[in-house]
């Protein structure tokens, strides 16, 4: 294809994508100056090359939409969602063509008349309204032939002959003097030349029809003085035009819209103007030059001149301007980028090439390996100097192709908001999408990959998921939907999260599908989870969308979403409640090329398992901590007291057993040579570098002993086995192996199509000895054992769903008391909710009290408004420890209410933590605390002579670390109500200020989930070095699945508790108190 | 058998029909028995190799292996033709196949023969279905019988076989 076409192509297309998404946003935001012109701007840039390179269909098209945007421009037409469905319609037109260009190479035949007709359309009917179109035909530079001269030419040459010249100017220097001593404004004859020149300048850019929109309408003498300013600051003048500024000189011209090629046009006539008023020649030039270095400081501006405009920017009617250099110094300036960013350091590579480099650098890591290998077997060798140096510059080399590919997740994001956008029209639903973290980055290759399914996943979260503007309503939700997207790493991943908050999986039809899909029967589906249920959405054809829409209900559906993201190696996982959302869970590895691997053996054959999947690898022996333990013969393991189910790699991939041995194995009896790389020349279970790869003959019946020893040891109960414990989907695996060698870096390539529909491989390599191996894909390995394996892994998936779908809600208790606000309490802090009989109450001089329990519970009102009732039944919340309670009296306890909660306002009122919106109304939440002093003053001495329970903890000082005012607020009383000192701290960085003070406390509770530093490195940074390196460490997290239990304690936190568990957070402390106390 | 014609003309493994003129063979033996293909549908003769088994795969997937760098499937034609693994070492001869290459495990393979295309004759129809599956024909040689492999059929069928 031509360079230049195929350049237009890819420029065009970026271009195309951008305008999708700027539409868009001007839609949402139809008085954005900026981006009308941006939209403006690259709608008008595709029109100009589509003429330069003559394509005629294309240019009419964009020129038809560039007026309808010139209208938007000009205000006489109002950016409303139906114009912009025709300006995209035009755009798709626009896409259509480009397609066709790239295929065929040619604008293809057909008319675009009926497209046109109803844009054009639309700029009549905008244009009776307002003022004529100035849109101009291009035309050829000669309209300005013949200039309109209201001043005679004689007139002029007069003015500037009277004027001191650069012939006749003071002194006759030469020429280098002159241009050294005076200013350019000076040589060619100072003010009154210059106000000469305007004049005669001013009457061409009038004639000129691609300028002179500038000048129209305005004040014929203050356009010339403006004029006569800016020519004569360009050149110098000093204080000549009462010392305007360039920039203030220039300013109403950008603030019209001065473009480039208008400036090319302007520098032209002044150019001809200088040369007919018998200017010299090089004179001239001189004054290009200098005209034209002002022409970077000019065009930078429009930004700020169009903010500063107060009002609409007056039509400019832009047009392509032939780019017609009025000077040869002129090309020396450099064109400012748009936006006027300055030079961009990049280039344009093709994808093709850098995909070689990378193959190229994949098959250079793997040499590398290979020479690393030999070299190991060698002592001493002289090789591995340079060998080191050789495969650091290897690392590194890969490292920066890798980063070559490395590109935003936006990019797959780009379309999404128009999908978007024309699905809430179709559907007429109110859609808002919400995009974080789109410059995320990630593989090139993967992002392609995950592209369309991350489109589909949008798609149905918006057709699906969302309720219409009513249903919402009416389920008291807010009528605009809300899809997120979220992407952000983690590890060595991208994680992708999908969300919406719509009406959630509906159990119902996906069982009526599944029993007629045969998926299951009536008895089966009785027995199953909720979380189990939803799962079958991710079955092949299985869509449940009531009718077919144009956007889903294909009947392709989740499933292939799944496969796609399974086939490079990532993991879908999703959460639904029903009438909250759907929140899906996308999480795929940074890049597909180079991976780490672990090398396992299994009978005899070794296996490459990815090392981002393995989670940790434990050896289990019958006399070992570790011990495989059987469940009517299926092995689990104990594993920080959770069992883990057990996969034998060997049954799960109906490996013969080792002593069956060679000539019973029918490829190793065709090829013997076969089944070599089983070097068992450690002793078994041993690790071991895998040196024996290359068998010989006369070794073999040696190894055959081995193996038969080894399998002897296998059957026994005391055998050594290896497990590694790996991460499949949501659930974690223990795959039982023979050995464990090195890890090594692979180069993952595609298994053959013959082996494709085998689910457990993921791929295969070759490895540094140049044998060929078998990549394990964990998840596989998990699905084909499921049957038995799905059960034991349901639990703790249901345990993770629950704890994500917490994340970051709360209960509340919402009652009425005093006041027809609601007020409410966190759930967590109540201990029970009571209707106590009115004649129970008994007065005691500080105040009302009930017999509860045995014991005297005193009364407090939650509000000085309330009166306790005559007669009948009086709600009250409970709030107690282990010892005492309190009443807190309401008139009417509401609600529970499942939400995030921000407490917006705070309040000084002491009974009153803030103002939060709960359910849609502004909602007071109470502060515990100070009902509690309020029913016991002594509350915490009391507390610290009664207590026992409290003991080693009483007065221990604990730091709080949470980025939440509500938890801070909610937890400082639960923490002084227990008998402690808490010191609070709203971060880390916080925090660890605390810290450089030289304050010291016996805990320090820490959230979790926090901006910036997250509990995960505050505690590594505290465990790392300093004071507080011994201090305990409790996390508090909404997330409490085995997975973060698991990271926390990595992270050296000494417990982890539930951000909800008010009980087990005071257990927790005072375990770990008393631990401490204990060792001390 | 009648339709064993337009079944070849689907051509995908450079087999031909009803051969007009006379056609180079690579021949090799499986079993004892010469087979035939057609030699520019062969791109590689190679010794014994070490093979990686592919657990779970088709039977007459025999594993992978490492062919100059590029990862190749192994295909047992003694499997395939419903043959016991024979003893000692194979060669094999790598063909391509959409795109994709694969070798073909044999027991020997000989010499490169110009046939006569007028020995051509179709497989008797009491021929074992699978070999009738996986023969486009056979050559009357002096005094052995060559069946032309038909390598199409032979790396569709552990696809169709998926399939189904």
């Amino acid at each position: 294809m031509d360079d230049l076409l195929s350049e237009f192509l890819t420029e065009t297309n970026e271009s195309m994508e951008e305008l999708d998404t700027q539409l868009i946003t001007l839609e949402q935001d139809p008085n954005n100056k900026e981006i009308l012109n941006n939209i403006f701007r690259l709608v008008h840039t595709i029109k100009g090359t589509c003429g330069f390179l003559g394509l005629p269909r294309l240019e009419k098209v964009a020129h038809a939409g560039e007026n309808v945007l010139g209208k938007f421009r000009d205000g006489d037409l109002s950016v409303t969602p139906e114009y912009v469905t025709l300006i995209l319609e035009s755009l798709d037109r626009i896409k259509e063509l480009l397609e066709q260009l790239e295929a065929t190479e040619a604008e293809p035949e057909g008319n675009d008349s009926d497209l046109i007709a109803k844009l054009n359309k639309v700029v009549e009917a905008a244009g009776k309204a307002g003022q004529p179109e100035p849109e101009p035909e291009p035309e050829p530079e000669s309209a300005s032939v013949e200039p309109i001269q209201e001043v005679s030419l004689e007139e002029l040459e007069a003015a500037f002959q009277s004027a001191p010249g650069p012939e006749d100017g003071p002194g006759d220097e030469d020429e280098e003097a002159a241009a050294s001593g005076n200013s350019l404004f000076d040589q060619v004859g100072g003010t009154q030349a210059v106000e000469a020149t305007v004049d005669l300048f001013y009457d061409k850019l009038i004639a000129d029809d691609s300028v002179k929109g500038f000048f129209e309408g305005i004040d014929m003498d203050s356009q010339r003085h403006k004029l006569a300013a800016f020519v004569g600051t360009a050149l110098g003048a000093s204080g000549a035009y009462d010392g305007r500024s360039l920039r203030e000189a220039h300013a109403p011209l950008v603030e019209q819209g001065l473009n480039d090629a208008h400036f090319d046009t302007v520098a032209k006539h002044l150019a001809d103007t200088l040369e007919e008023l018998g200017v010299d020649e090089e004179l001239i030039s001189k004054v290009m030059v200098v005209i034209g270095s002002t022409r970077t400081d000019i065009l930078a501006g429009p930004e700020e001149a169009a903010e500063s405009a107060g009002e609409a920017v007056v039509a400019a009617p832009e047009k392509e301007q032939p780019k017609q250099v009025a000077v040869a110094e002129d090309t020396a300036v450099a064109k400012p980028k748009e936006g006027g960013s300055g030079v961009n350091q990049t280039i344009r590579v093709s994808v093709d090439l850098l995909e070689d480099l990378m193959n190229m650098v994949s098959e250079l890591v793997l040499t590398r390996n290979q020479l690393m290998q030999m070299v190991r077997r060698l002592d001493d060798s002289e090789f591995s100097v340079p060998l080191q140096r050789l495969s650091h510059c290897t690392t590194e080399l890969q490292e920066g192709v890798m980063k070559t590919r490395m590109q935003p997740i936006g990019n797959a994001w780009a379309k999404l908001p128009r999908i978007i956008r024309d699905l809430s029209l179709e559907l007429d639903k109110k859609i808002d999408l919400v995009m974080l973290g789109a410059d995320t980055e990630l593989d090139r290759q993967v992002l392609e990959l995950i592209k369309d399914p991350l489109t589909h996943m949008v798609r149905n979260s918006a057709d699906h998921g969302l309720e219409g503007p009513k249903e919402r309503l009416a389920a008291g939700k807010p009528a605009v939907g809300k899809v997120t997207l979220n992407a952000y790493h983690e590890g060595g991943h991208i994680i992708i999260e999908i969300a919406d908050d719509g009406r959630g999986l509906s159990l119902e039809p996906i069982k009526k599908k599944a029993l007629e899909n045969g998926l299951v029967t009536q008895e089966e589906l009785e027995a199953l989870t909720e979380q189990q249920i939803h799962q079958f959405i991710m079955r092949p054809g299985f869509s449940t969308a009531t009718k077919v829409t144009s956007v889903s209900g294909r009947g392709v559906g989740m499933d292939v979403v799944r496969s796609n993201i399974e086939k490079i190696g990532g993991t879908v996982e999703f959460t639904s409640k029903q009438g909250q959302g759907t929140r899906f869970l996308i999480k795929i590895p940074l890049t597909l090329a180079i991976v780490a691997a672990l090398i396992v053996e299994a009978a005899g054959e070794r296996f490459a398992i990815p090392q981002l999947s393995v989670v940790e690898l434990v050896r289990a022996s019958g006399d070992s901590e570790h011990r495989i333990e059987k469940i009517n013969d299926t092995p689990v393991l104990r594993l920080r007291n959770r069992l883990l189910p057990l996969v034998r790699l060997d049954e799960a991939l109906k490996l013969e057993p080792l002593h069956a041995g060679n000539g019973h194995d029918p490829v190793a009896g065709l090829l013997p040579g076969a089944s070599a790389g089983n070097g068992h020349d450690a002793a078994p279970g041993e690790q071991s570098q895998a040196e024996g790869q290359t068998e010989s003959e006369a070794g073999a019946e040696d190894q055959d002993s081995a193996e038969r020893t080894l399998f002897e040891e296998y059957d026994n109960s005391s055998e050594v086995k290896f497990i590694v414990v790996a991460q499949a989907g949501p659930q974690h695996i223990g795959i039982v192996v023979d050995r464990v060698y090195d890890s090594e870096e692979i180069v993952v390539k595609p298994v053959s199509p013959v082996l494709r529909d085998l689910g457990i491989f993921s791929g295969n390599t070759i490895l540094g000895d140049g044998s060929v191996i078998m990549i394990l894909d964990p998840t596989g390995i998990a699905v084909s054992t499921s049957e038995q394996f799905a059960e034991a892994a349901s639990a703790a998936q249901r345990e993770e769903t629950q704890s994500a779908l917490s994340t970051d809600t709360v209960s509340l208790l919402v009652f009425h008391a005093g006041s027809p606000e609601p007020k409410a309490v966190p759930l967590a802090l109540v201990a029970r909710l009571e209707e106590i009989d009115v004649s129970t109450i008994e007065s005691t001089e500080s105040g009302s009290v009930v017999q509860y329990r045995g014991q005297l519970m005193p009364l407090v009102l939650a509000d000085r408004n309330i009166t306790i009732k005559e007669e009948g039944r009086q709600s009250m919340l409970v709030f107690s420890d282990e010892r005492r309670s309190m009443g807190l009296v309401v008139d009417e306890i509401v609600d529970i209410v499942d939400q995030a909660l921000d407490v917006e306002l705070v309040s000084s009122d002491p009974g009153i933590v803030g103002t939060a919106v709960v359910d849609g109304k502004a909602t007071e939440i109470i502060d515990v605390a100070y009902f509690l002093t309020q029913a016991f003053g002594d509350w915490f001495s009391f507390k610290g002579d009664s207590s026992s329970r409290d003991g080693d903890g009483y007065g221990s000082n604990i730091l709080l670390v949470d980025d939440s005012p509500f938890f801070r607020n909610m937890l400082m009383p639960v923490l002084t109500v227990a008998g402690y000192k808490v010191t609070a701290a709203g971060d880390a960085t916080e925090a660890l200020l605390l810290r450089d003070e030289g304050r010291s406390f016996d805990v320090i509770i820490s959230d979790i989930e926090m901006p910036e530093m997250d509990g995960f490195e505050f505690a590594a940074e505290i465990k790392a070095s300093g004071l507080w390196q011994d201090i305990p460490l409790i996390a508090l997290s909404s997330h409490t699945g085995t997975k973060d239990f698991e990271r926390g304690r990595e992270a050296g936190f000494d417990d982890y508790v539930a951000k909800s568990d008010r009980d087990a957070l005071l257990a927790a402390i005072n375990q770990t108190l008393t631990a401490t106390g204990d060792s001390a | 058998m009648s339709n064993e014609l337009t079944t070849v003309d689907h051509n995908v493994g450079g087999e031909i029909a009803t051969p007009s003129v006379d056609e180079e063979y690579v021949t090799m033996t499986i079993a004892g028995q010469l087979f035939g293909i057609r030699v520019l549908t062969v791109h590689d003769v190679l010794g014994p190799q070490k093979i990686t088994k592919v657990p779970l795969a088709p039977s007459e997937v025999a594993g992978v292996l490492n062919l100059r760098g590029r990862i190749v499937t192994a295909i047992s034609v003694r499997n395939a033709l419903g043959l016991p693994d024979g003893e000692g070492a194979g060669m094999s001869v790598v063909v391509e196949h959409e795109e994709e290459s694969y070798s073909l495990l044999i027991d020997q393979v000989g010499e490169v023969l110009k046939v006569p295309h007028d020995a051509y004759e179709q497989c008797p129809a009491t021929l074992d279905a699978r070999w009738r599956e996986l023969a486009t024909g056979v050559f009357r040689l002096d005094g052995e019988l060559m069946v032309v492999l038909d390598v199409a059929k032979l790396l569709d069928f552990g696809l169709n076989k998926n399939a189904a």
